[in-house]
């Protein structure tokens, strides 16, 4: 079982330790999507910015296949109009929630980069993605499962953890990264393999659901309204929020999709507020000249809820701020199991190796990627919000920019760890992490008029929150590369004390 | 305010659990419980980690309450362990 376990992390391991580290960062993706967009500000939406909205719909797309409205909640999303013009293109526009003027935000990807990075990666086929995030996550259930078995003291070392000792210290913060937080992450892997159970078992597909398209109908279904052909009318967007509030017990709808507006067969779709719980597995549809009900939620049985129930315990959008951030210290919890378990796998070794000075090629390897990747990411990662500050607000492809500078930055460092010896490696790489993520709110604070003093003045959380995580990120990444610089003498008083058991024999 | 008694009620169940093994007694009390007394602090322990739950699904509701009672355990348990730590350094300086 030990075999199984090591073999079943470590191979996977980088690949898990990127999926952990973005989807723990996607946690909070409308957040850091606000962060990005300075421009941008929370407010509920006025009335005055309904009027506009539903002004600038009738105006600008009129001959729109479908009009989609995101009313924003407190999470920083922005209250955002888009619409399907003929030829299959998407225009998007953002209004001010307070006074509906139109608003233009700097060209980002925003926090949504980390939510696709975490089953997309970038660069590559999205499929290939998805089949390397699968596997790797099957083998993280089968790593989880013989972790525990392989575990045989997990009662009895339940609150152990010991520092400064070696191999020892990195096995006990394995073990309470892990157990500690061993709920989350048997429900985080299992409930990432349903969301991708259609790739991992497709014979399930044309057993129970003819090809995937109809898969996807059930497990998310939608109504597929078609235009009639006959001209008919749309009423004021503020009746309709009014009328989806009515039929909602209450509740502000999350958005509006009104399909064929100007159509006789117009409908809207209701989305719910992303923070419903259990939420809609089916819509409210209202008849878009009236108002009336054209469908209420269907229900498609025990299976669909369950699928259902998985899919939005994994993506935690049901969670409100307390329990929003026990996911996110849960998701750190395990990126911090994965990365100590890939450099105890070199911890184990090390002592062990012929000659320590000249390991063999599979030690480099592994012991090289774990720098490159975990420290190496962590400090791309700032760069990506550095280069959302910093690079000029015209460049062409500028959302495109700030990713490739994340990739760019991670390269760079991964070289350097290459070419550096291996302790230093992680100290150099650890210590411009650090200052990597200081210098994210001085970046903010100098480029925006929504610094750290200025957001805790005006109670602006997500500005605050983002900018002092970024402290508390580079303050522990600053701390690791201390430890490191002054480690110099335990390994010597190891050696010695090897030297003396082995006298003692 | 929820949260907050999940969490110390958490934390509270989780320091007599700590303390109901043998191991880690010397440390708190400098002497070992007796059987009866080790009995006693588990068996407290436990009960204040229901409690949480208790508090938990009462303010929350089953599903919402559930999933954050299991939240705060983890939170609460790594507590516990940086106190133990804490507690261990300082004992272990002469």
């Amino acid at each position: 079982m030990a075999w199984l376990h090591t073999w079943t992390g470590l191979v996977p391991g980088w690949v898990l330790f990127l999926v952990f580290f973005t989807g723990t960062i996607a946690f909070f993706n409308l957040e850091i999507s606000h962060w990005m967009k300075p421009e941008l500000r929370v407010a509920g939406v006025s009335a005055k910015a309904i009027q506009a909205a539903d002004e600038l719909l009738r105006s600008r797309a009129d001959q729109a296949e479908v009009w989609r409205i995101t009313l924003p909640d407190d999470r920083g999303e922005e209250f955002s109009l888009g619409w399907a013009v003929p030829k299959g293109r998407f225009e998007r526009t953002t209004l001010d929630p307070v006074t509906g003027v139109e608003v233009k935000p700097r060209d980002t990807r925003g926090g949504f980069f980390f939510y696709r990075f975490h089953f997309d990666f970038h660069y590559i086929p999205v499929m290939l993605a998805r089949y390397i995030v699968s596997i790797a996550s099957l083998a993280m259930l089968v790593a989880i499962v013989s972790g525990v078995v392989t575990h045989k003291k997990i009662f009895t070392d339940f609150f152990m953890l010991r520092f400064g000792k070696g191999q020892r210290s990195w096995l006990d913060a394995h073990n309470v990264t892990a157990v500690l937080a061993l709920p989350f992450h048997l429900m985080i892997t299992y409930t990432g393999l349903v969301i991708f159970s259609y790739l991992l078992i497709p014979s399930v597909i044309g057993v129970h659901v003819p090809d995937r398209e109809a898969f996807f109908d059930r497990s998310y279904p939608h109504l597929h309204a078609e235009a009639s052909g006959n001209p008919g009318t749309v009423m004021p967007l503020a009746d309709l929020i009014r009328r989806a509030k009515e039929e909602s017990g209450g509740e502000m709808p999350g958005g509006l999709a009104i399909m064929h507006p100007g159509d006789f067969a117009s409908v809207v779709e209701v989305e719910p507020r992303s923070d419903s719980f259990p939420s809609a597995r089916s819509h409210l549809y209202l008849k878009s000249a009236t108002g009336e009900v054209f469908q209420r939620p269907q229900d498609f049985g025990p299976a669909a809820d369950m699928h259902g129930l998985m899919v939005d315990l994994h993506v935690g959008k049901l969670a409100k701020p307390a329990l929003r951030w026990l996911y996110f210290i849960a998701g750190v919890f395990g990126t911090a199991m994965i990365a100590t378990g890939l450099v105890l796998w070199t911890a184990k070794r090390r002592e062990k190796l012929p000659d320590p000075e000249r390991p063999h090629f599979g030690f480099k390897l592994v012991e090289r990627l774990n720098i490159g990747v975990i420290s190496g990411l962590l400090g791309a990662t700032a760069v990506y919000f550095l280069a959302n500050r910093l690079l000029p607000l015209g460049l062409a492809g500028r959302a495109q920019w700030e990713i490739h500078c994340l990739f760019i930055a991670w390269g760079m460092l991964l070289a350097w760890s290459l070419a550096r010896p291996a302790h230093r490696a992680w100290f150099e790489t650890l210590a411009a992490g650090a200052l990597l993520y200081a210098l994210v709110p001085v970046a903010n604070a100098a480029t925006t008029s929504r610094g750290l003093f200025q957001s805790v003045a005006a109670g602006d959380w997500i500005f605050a929150a983002f900018d002092m995580t970024m402290l508390v990120v580079a303050t522990i990444m600053a701390f690791g590369a201390w430890k490191l610089a002054t480690r110099k003498a335990a390994p010597t008083r190891r050696r010695k004390s090897m030297a003396l058991a082995e006298a003692a024999e | 305010m929820i949260d907050v008694i999940i969490f110390l009620l958490s934390v509270g169940g989780f320091l007599l659990l700590l303390v109901a093994q043998t191991r880690h007694q010397r440390l708190w009390f400098g002497h070992k419980l007796g059987n009866l007394q080790q009995l006693l602090v588990r068996c407290a322990g436990f009960c204040a980690l229901i409690f949480a739950l208790v508090a938990a699904i009462l303010g929350l509701g089953w599903s919402y309450g559930l999933l954050t009672w299991l939240g705060w355990l983890s939170v609460a348990a790594f507590v516990v362990v940086f106190l133990n730590l804490r507690r261990e350094r300082r004992g272990a300086k002469p």
